[in-house]
């Protein structure tokens, strides 16, 4: 800190000490240099000034009907995001069927052995390691899907 | 769900008020409003979850965000669009004579040489950051710290914007009232 401040110095820390009291040093070269220079205590009078008229700005009341659309909605957005995006008869089924074709794959390829090529696989033992390609792709791509058609119901429902 | 309705209870206004000020248009506050608790409810599990002045700040920084993307659309479309939008800083406070109640009108002398009217003018005028911050000082109460945080810029910077806000204040604020002089006077509101 110099001895003398300059009038753009003084500006911003009496903006500063706004939110903290200056140090007793800082303060007192502040205030040596407003006793020399109207022009800071200028700013210091306007800058009062201006935060008087901003506290006693009337600003305007929330409008009742945009109160009640926004809380209505908010409240639709909520529930929707609260209902599971997959209904439980889905979950339950989805279940079921993972389960069963889980044990009926253990069954088919039950005496499949290592040196067992595709072509000595019996119709169900294909059907079977289709079965397993299909689920492994289903899980590779299915969050890029999910994220898609969950984006174009965003997008259709703010439309 | 309750919990957010409290949120909403409690801060509704305070948003709206932001939103006003950071508008300065009834229409485009409505829509900033509306889009803020919309990103808020969206945004409800990652949110600060406590009540009190962090809270507050989290709303106010999806608000300026929602401020800036709105702003940002429409320099686009005006770029590529040609569209001739209304300016923020053409007057639109005086255009929107609703605001401060019934009873002032663009012609109410009285009103016009009022230095709060004055300052919404002259606050519709800044620079759009210039205005956050001088918003979120002034009217909002925030410290330069809290203000970064809700703005996400240093503090040096909020500082900075707040100076030079001032400064274009005094300046346009005493076009507003010539007979004032340069210096606004104490004892006026």
């Amino acid at each position: 800190m110099t001895a003398k401040l300059s009038c753009r110095e003084v500006e911003r820390l009496m903006l500063g000490s706004e939110d903290r009291d200056l140090p007793p040093g800082e303060r007192a070269l502040v205030e040596e240099h407003l006793q020399d220079c109207g022009r800071c205590r200028a700013f210091a009078s306007d800058r009062a000034a201006i935060r008087r008229a901003a506290a006693a700005v009337a600003w305007p009341a929330l409008p009742g009907e945009l109160d009640r659309r926004t809380r209505t909605e908010l409240r639709e957005r909520a529930r929707e995001a609260e209902k599971p995006f997959v209904p439980i008869w889905v979950l339950i089924a989805l279940a079921v069927v993972t389960i069963t074709t889980g044990i009926w794959v253990a069954v088919s390829l039950a005496d499949v052995a290592p040196d067992t090529t595709l072509a000595d696989l019996p119709f169900t033992g294909l059907a079977a390691v289709f079965i397993i390609i299909q689920n492994a792709l289903t899980l590779l791509f299915a969050p890029v899907v999910l994220q898609t058609f969950r984006a174009r119901r965003g997008a259709s429902r703010s439309a | 769900m309750a919990s957010f309705d409290g949120l909403y209870d409690m801060y509704r206004t305070q948003v709206y008020r932001f939103a006003c000020a950071l508008s300065q248009d009834a229409r485009d506050a409505e829509d900033l409003f509306q889009e803020t608790w919309l990103r808020a409810v969206k945004a409800a599990p990652e949110g600060p979850g406590s009540e009190g002045s962090e809270t507050k700040a989290w709303l106010f920084a999806i608000t300026a965000n929602a401020h800036k993307d709105i702003l940002r659309k429409r320099r686009v479309r005006r770029l590529f669009l040609a569209e001739r939008t209304k300016s923020l800083k053409d007057g639109a406070a005086d255009a929107d004579l609703g605001w401060d109640g019934p009873g002032h009108s663009r012609k109410d002398g009285a009103a016009r040489s009022d230095i709060r009217l004055c300052l919404r003018r002259a606050v519709s005028r800044l620079p759009d950051r210039e205005r956050r911050v001088f918003i979120l000082k002034d009217i909002e109460g925030f410290k330069h710290e809290e203000i970064g945080r809700v703005l996400g810029i240093p503090e040096a910077t909020v500082r900075t914007l707040l100076h030079r806000a001032v400064k274009r204040l005094r300046k346009e604020m005493s076009e507003f009232r010539p007979e004032a002089g340069s210096a606004l006077e104490e004892g006026q509101i």
